[in-house]
């Protein structure tokens, strides 16, 4: 009799479903198939697996339901297990492996999660796993407050590893052990720096919540795969100078690009032929790869066009704006480094002459200082920057958590273009990267641009320069195109794919 | 302002040498028609009859003729025409105006020291690219820089009309978020760093002109000096030159349009003039559509077009009052002329000088036209023309009825029709930029006016 189901899979099902997968999960429903009980495993999941919350595809995507975990070697004697799951286990050849999943450990607090591969195993207690809220789990397990059923685990085994088809991971309770078979999946270092970036920008709840799976070790460890994806990526830069070379400026001006290839001609041409501007090299360290080749052209026009002297670093992905800086201190000539962002462009043709005389008289202030910077409409947008401290809560059952984040802010943004009070030379507590001048030697003994991200989650670089007392003068006046929803619209949709 | 062009060899007593003078054209009249490369071209014509300039004509072309593209080559001469040149373009950028392609960039500068001209004369920036203006500069540091706003382009990234893409209004001002607002897929700052893009690149150009002097205020307003502009009339070859006078008719209920068909250009208008017109019970008129490149129109607009052709062409051939005659060369303007009383100019755009105004006097034909920007400049109304409110098909037909049947208003506005700009004024007005600048031009025309 042809079969004909009352509950079909739904869009998201029948795209996301696979045969193969659900067979080789579930040995029972190829015995049941073998009988003649049913035609397929998709009959089964329509029949029977769906309210069984069996799992049908190998990597859910963001389609799939979510599916509660099914633990091989079941027992239907033993206690039920805490609902759980894995999403995905990401493997880089140089030993990072990283973890997806959730655990319902309301009841039954997890006591710890192992991992194993194929000669190599990694243990994380439960208490140190951390964890994020999962709105899709909420939403699956119909929980109503969120709660941070996700855990994010990334751990370096300290080795090089062969990456295995599937992983052993195992949940363990008091007295109670669920072992999972997760297909693993191959990445570059930098594609699960992406992943993991991209998951946390994705986290639900509270930012309390995700700031504290951050400092509860999570931070750290992004912080030491970052700085691994981007040393790698600044050891074989490549470099290609025009214009010039046998002229030694005053100032090396360092920008790094980022997405829009139009700032460098843009720069090009409102710089070029300025007082002063004779004396500074341009460096522009790229960090889109796609770019470059447009750039090399670029550069090439401008030093025909305008005479410039610059150089274009390409690298093969995106080292950070800490780490791109640094590489581009490292090729500069001058004795003087001048970061600027991309989108910044000057208001008075005499601010070059300006800065090199600022920087040549020496005395206090020059070592390092910033200047103002205003939007497109005129408005200020920076007069310095400085910090403040805000509580973050979180209400949890019976009680109130909290805790102190800092927050980045800057002095007169958005007033008048001519308040005095935000334009007078003085020292600050922080100037922005967006032009930030720095006399090289002590640039250089200080460690450079900070190498890690500041903000882990928006990988917005910010430039802490507390310890380096820096002072905001006036006068170069700088005129920024800020960002706009649409630049962000745009990130979004060049956003790294799902990784389930 | 750069010092007077230089001029080489001089002796005592010695001829004085020619001035060379490069026109630097958006497209060569030849390949792609279109207001400012005829402009450029007549230009370059009337500079060669004097004896006192040698002009040199480079013309881009894009891959609309890609058989001039040789393999290799980025400037080319052009049809065995001496002085003559095809800038064959690439990698250009609508939004910027550039090209990123360096080998051209590099073709330009060498271009310009082969030919070490006194002048070089920008029409445009299209297709070259606006950096080009500080090529120029940087290579030729005793040139002087000319440059013609021939439409809006560096005010308004909608073809330079600036038209309204929301509801077709005119636009009197851009600014970055109204900009944006036509665009909203570019963010305000893009359009900011676009005019300071522009404004860089015209920095070094030492004397603007205009064909039409609403204009003026318009690039004053957006940053362009004063007294560097000059209001410096298109001129033409006198296409009537030889045509003998018509025997005089009762009636002049013929009706012209001359002009590609494209939407700014209004052609649609004057076809649903002539539709209500004979919906109205009156049809003791005739339209003629002569022009050309309808696939350059919008596809709404080419529907509508299409759709009003085809109602036309369906009634039977003594019902039709609309014709369409399909493209023209200029050679062919005095035998379409001919066939007309008026010439209509429904533009709905600023159109900047409209260049079939002067053809129309030129053949003695009164024109009914918009009634903003160059147009309602050049036409006094109900004294050398008649003009309509723009995009009011309602209001030209009325326009068109009185034109066909009051007694006498032919004759009077054919009577005050002032001369047609000619070719040798604007050579004349454009030598004396060439050789004094911008502000000494000013300054005669101000003592002239006075």
């Amino acid at each position: 009799m042809p079969y004909v189901s009352d509950q079909p899979l739904s869009l998201s099902e029948a795209v996301s479903f696979d045969e193969a997968e659900y067979l080789r999960r579930y040995p029972d429903v190829v015995e049941a198939i073998e009988r003649g009980k049913y035609r397929s495993g998709r009959e089964h999941y329509e029949r029977y697996g769906r309210a069984e919350g069996r799992v049908f595809t190998a990597l859910p995507s963001e389609l799939a339901e979510v599916a509660v975990g099914v633990a091989t070697g079941f027992e239907p004697s033993a206690p039920a297990a805490p609902r759980h799951a894995i999403d995905a286990v990401l493997i880089a050849e140089d030993g990072w492996v990283c973890v997806v999943g959730w655990v319902d450990d309301s009841a039954e607090p997890l006591c710890s999660l192992r991992i194993e591969g194929r000669g190599w195993s990694a243990t994380a207690a439960g208490r140190a796993l951390p964890r994020l809220v999962r709105a899709d789990v909420q939403k699956a397990l119909e929980v109503d407050e969120a709660r941070s059923f996700g855990f994010l685990l990334l751990i370096r085994t300290g080795a090089r590893i062969s990456p295995p088809r599937e992983c052993r991971v195992a949940f363990q309770w008091q007295g109670q052990e669920m072992v999972l078979l997760a297909p693993a999946r191959t990445v570059s270092p930098q594609e699960m720096l992406t992943h993991v970036l991209t998951l946390l920008t994705r986290a639900g709840g509270n930012r309390l919540d995700t700031m504290l799976a951050l400092k509860g070790g999570l931070g750290s460890e992004i912080a030491r795969l970052s700085r691994a994806v981007s040393g790698a990526l600044v050891r074989a830069p490549f470099v290609e100078r025009f214009g010039d070379q046998k002229r030694q400026p005053k100032t090396s001006i360092i920008v790094c690009l980022y997405g829009r290839p139009e700032y460098l001609f843009l720069q090009n041409a409102l710089f070029a032929n300025r007082p002063g501007i004779e004396e500074c090299e341009f460096i522009y360290v790229c960090n889109s790869p796609e770019l470059i080749e447009r750039l090399l052209k670029d550069a090439a026009c401008g030093t025909t066009i305008y005479g410039l002297s610059q150089t274009v670093v390409g690298l093969s992905g995106n080292a950070g704006f800490g780490p791109a800086s640094n590489l581009g201190a490292g090729l500069a000539r001058a004795g003087r480094i001048l970061c600027l962002n991309p989108d910044v462009f000057p208001r008075e043709p005499g601010w070059a002459a300006r800065h090199n005389a600022i920087a040549e008289a020496g005395g206090a202030g020059s070592r390092l200082f910033g200047t103002t910077l205003f939007y497109d409409d005129g408005a200020l947008m920076h007069g310095g920057m400085y910090f403040a401290l805000d509580p973050v809560v979180a209400v949890r059952p019976g009680f109130v958590q909290s805790d102190m984040f800092a927050r980045v802010e800057h002095y007169g943004k958005g007033a008048p273009p001519d308040t005095k009070s935000f334009l007078r030379p003085r020292p600050v507590p922080a100037v922005s990267g967006a032009f930030l001048s720095a006399e090289r030697a002590w640039f250089e003994r200080l460690g450079g641009s900070p190498r890690t991200m500041c903000s882990a989650i928006t990988r917005t670089p910010i430039s802490v320069c507390a310890a380096w007392r820096p002072v905001c003068r006036c006068g170069c006046r700088i005129c920024r195109c800020g960002t706009w929803k649409g630049r962000a619209r745009r990130q979004a949709r060049s956003a790294p794919p799902r990784i389930w | 302002m750069s010092p007077a062009p230089r001029q080489t060899g001089v002796r005592a007593g010695a001829e004085t040498p020619k001035l060379r003078v490069l026109q630097v054209s958006l497209h060569h009249p030849e390949l792609v028609r279109g207001g400012a490369q005829q402009v450029c071209y007549e230009l370059f014509e009337g500079l060669k009859a004097r004896g006192d300039f040698a002009p040199v004509l480079l013309a881009a072309t894009d891959d609309s003729a890609p058989a001039l593209f040789r393999s290799g080559a980025r400037i080319t001469g052009f049809d065995g025409r001496p002085d003559e040149h095809l800038f064959l373009t690439s990698e250009f950028d609508p939004f910027w105006h550039r090209s990123s392609n360096k080998l051209l960039a590099e073709s330009f500068a060498e271009f310009l020291r082969l030919i070490r001209p006194d002048v070089v004369h920008f029409h445009h920036f299209m297709n070259f690219g606006a950096d080009y203006l500080t090529l120029t500069r940087r290579v030729l540091l005793d040139c002087r820089i000319v440059f013609t706003f021939h439409e809006f382009l560096t005010l308004c990234h909608h073809y330079g009309q600036m038209v309204r893409r929301s509801d077709r209004s005119l636009c009197d001002r851009g600014s970055p978020v109204r900009c944006h607002q036509c665009f909203p897929e570019i963010a305000p700052e893009m359009f900011f760093a676009r005019a300071e893009w522009f404004r860089r690149h015209l920095s070094v150009v030492d004397a603007f002109t205009v064909p039409s002097r609403f204009m003026i205020d318009r690039y004053v307003e957006w940053g362009i000096p004063a007294g560097k502009i000059v209001h410096i009339p298109n001129g033409q070859r006198n296409y009537a030159a030889g045509v003998q006078a018509e025997p005089k008719r009762g009636k002049r209920n013929r009706f012209g349009f001359f002009g590609q068909l494209v939407d700014g250009k209004g052609m649609n208008v004057l076809l649903r003039a002539a539709a209500l017109l004979r919906a109205q019970g009156f049809d003791d008129f005739l339209v003629e559509i002569n022009g050309d490149n309808l696939r350059y129109a919008t596809p709404a607009a080419q529907s509508e077009f299409e759709r009003l052709r085809a109602a036309e062409e369906a009634l039977p051939v003594e019902a039709q009052r609309v014709l369409f005659n399909g493209p023209y060369h200029v050679e062919k303007l005095p035998r379409l002329m001919a066939r007309v009383d008026w010439c209509v100019v429904p533009s709905v755009w600023w159109e900047v000088f409209g260049l079939v105004i002067s053809e129309a006097w030129m053949f003695r034909r009164p024109v009914i036209a918009s009634d903003v920007g160059g147009m309602a400049e050049r036409i006094r109304h109900d004294e050398t023309g008649l003009l309509f409110p723009m995009g009011d098909f309602r209001a030209l037909a009325d326009t068109l009825r009185r034109a066909a049947t009051e007694k006498g208003l032919w004759d009077r506005l054919v009577a005050a029709l002032p001369p047609a700009p000619t070719r040798e004024t604007m050579v004349e007005a454009y030598a004396r930029v060439y050789r004094d600048g911008a502000n000494t031009v000013q300054a005669a025309l101000a003592r002239a006016a006075e």
